[in-house]
């Protein structure tokens, strides 16, 4: 039965694969599909800077023939072969434009790729395209980018989310099959929540960040974005492990992740953190969130209550060391190298290079930067000693679902407050993976985040993946989607 | 509060040119975010350990071998101002 081509693009990695093994279309098709959905959806999506129309299709047709002449053996070198995806505007890919959504970087070409990038290349994946996503990763909306904002495909008042904003709507809308990104304070976690997408934020130094514009060097992770779990293990595997260029990547073997989804340790325990269900949440958020643990609970899982206690700290403390790091980060944006004068930084790039700044020079070092480093501590502590009473923790990844465009954008202290949620987990350096776990009444996606201790994602993996078994969210596709469907 | 002339210092050691009505506005966006993060001197910190690498991993060496990098106009390829095989800069003297 031969699958109509726009349907190509609602396909999830694992089974575009098992149809490209089969034949029953080909890398090509695929491709065509993805950006038949870019040329019909973007214009009012936008959430790609730049598409790579004919670098997709002459890979796509390279990956033909290598199906052609090695069949379903092809696959086993190249995991991915013929599949194609998108990466946040922050990876360096080679000659293909790269501008962190940054205005002073409009114009860059890196003479190199990412390490990210050469491994998914490596191992056969298509890049189709750079996404639009907060100026170097500050934002949790996309609406700070220097160049565009990113709707959110379900309903085009309300914003995609941030970072990543860009790399999410695309998946959602099948721009793309999946999406490489980045989370420093959330940036993986919230835009998929807010798009009904699963993302994964690794342990610290888990992967590569060679060639990734730096934000925060002690906190930035770097990601996937899909529409399953089952997708994220096998992107995971292929850019996961240690690489020489980048000295703080574990040397751990990185595990099989797509062979042990179905494989859960029996008596698990789950831990609900209570400062992340206090005053502030929505109440669908809360209620939701609450039907996802009893999901788990059904499974045979024990619930029970933990504390975090320095919750309320992990904001300022993270921002104080984000924005120190940024500023230290971005002083290599000189103008002269490359890019473009400092004088077009976007308004909050400003904001936080000069916070960083201050937080860090003498006489404030001791009042701003030191103490937040102290939080850390304490904030690994928390974590440490919940992971010692319960496996896995589960907690709502933002206190609401996608506010409307323009809502915050003025407050950028009220933007910061609703990272509670996210920013306490990348100064402890654990991995979270997010999770649809359903809708509003105002028909908005809301995520789940299922958090670990360092080095658990294969556990976290087959738990989303038990949990995508037993319910539907992730299996959902925006309206604006079907009307490309003809 | 944060006074103008704090903020024209910072912007001057972060080498940010700013427009005298940005000012203002960075003035008083800085002066309230200074004002939420002073929540962190409720903890007690004292004893505390400040954590700057949160995986544990020290003095990550690798042999002190040259291999090949850039090409030189690879390097060069994102200059706005190049000079027979230079960076072009503005004069500092």
């Amino acid at each position: 039965m031969k699958v109509k081509n726009s349907n190509l693009a609602d396909l999830n990695v694992v089974e575009a694969l098992q149809g490209l093994k089969e034949k029953r279309f080909s890398s090509r098709e695929l491709i065509e599909a993805c950006l038949e959905r870019i040329r019909k959806l973007d214009p009012t999506i936008k959430a790609f800077l730049t598409v790579c129309e004919k670098e997709a299709l002459l890979m796509g047709q390279k990956a033909d023939r290598l199906i052609a002449q090695k069949g379903p053996k092809a696959f086993l070198a190249k995991s991915l072969l013929g599949v194609p995806y998108s990466a946040k505007d922050v990876f360096c890919t080679k000659n293909i434009r790269t501008t962190a959504s940054s205005r002073v970087l409009a114009n860059y070409l890196p003479p190199y790729s990412a390490t990210a990038v050469e491994r998914l290349e490596g191992a056969g994946a298509i890049l189709i395209g750079k996404t639009n996503c907060d100026p170097f990763g500050f934002g949790s909306s996309t609406e700070n980018s220097g160049f565009q904002v990113t709707k959110n495909p379900w309903n085009l008042k309300k914003v995609a989310g941030g970072s990543s904003g860009g790399s999410a709507a695309a998946v959602s809308c099948g721009m793309g099959l999946f999406s490489l990104a980045e989370d420093t304070g959330g940036s993986i976690r919230q835009p998929s929540s807010f798009c009904s997408v699963s993302g994964i934020k690794v342990s610290y130094g888990r992967v590569s960040r060679f060639g990734v514009i730096a934000y925060g060097s002690s906190l930035d992770t770097i990601g996937l974005m899909a529409k399953t779990v089952a997708d994220l293990s096998v992107g995971l595997r292929v850019v996961a492990g240690p690489d020489p260029k980048d000295a703080t990547t574990l040397k751990e073997k990185v595990p099989d992740y797509s062979s042990r989804l179905d494989s859960l340790p029996r008596g698990l325990k789950m831990g609900l953190p209570k400062e992340y269900f206090q005053k502030g949440i929505d109440w669908q958020v809360k209620e939701l969130t609450e039907k996802a643990v009893k999901v788990f609970e059904d499974s045979g899982l024990r619930i029970k209550e933990v504390s975090l206690p320095h919750t309320r700290y992990g904001v300022p403390a993270y921002y104080l060391a984000a924005m120190a790091e940024a500023s230290s980060n971005l002083g290599r944006y000189d103008g002269i190298r490359f890019g473009q004068s400092r004088a077009l930084f976007e308004p909050e790039v400003k904001r936080r290079i000069m916070l960083g700044t201050y937080a860090l020079s003498s006489g404030y070092y001791e009042a701003f930067y030191k103490k937040a480093m102290q939080l850390r501590t304490l904030l690994k502590k928390d974590f440490e000693r919940a992971f010692r009473k319960v496996d896995v923790l589960l907690a709502p990844v933002s206190p609401f679902p996608a506010f409307g465009i323009g809502e915050k954008s003025d407050n950028p202290l009220a933007m910061w407050l609703a990272d509670v949620y996210t920013v306490t987990i990348n100064p402890a350096g654990v991995p979270a993976l997010a999770l649809p776990c359903g809708f509003t009444k105002e028909s908005l996606p809301v995520g789940t985040q299922i958090i670990g201790p360092q080095l658990s994602e294969p556990l976290l993996f087959s738990l989303g993946h038990l949990y995508q078994q037993k319910t539907f969210w992730h299996r959902k596709r925006p309206v604006i989607v079907n009307s490309t469907n003809y | 509060m944060i006074s103008r002339k704090e903020v024209k210092h910072i912007a001057q050691l972060a080498k940010i040119p700013l427009r005298e009505k940005e000012v203002g506005q960075f003035q008083r966006e800085l002066g309230e975010i200074l004002d939420f993060v002073r929540l962190l001197e409720e903890v007690d910190l004292k004893g505390v350990e400040p954590i700057f690498q949160v995986t544990g991993l020290e003095n990550v060496f690798r042999r002190d071998e040259v291999k090949p990098s850039f090409k030189q106009s690879q390097a060069l390829s994102g200059a706005v101002k190049k000079h027979r095989g230079y960076f072009q800069t503005q004069s500092l003297f």
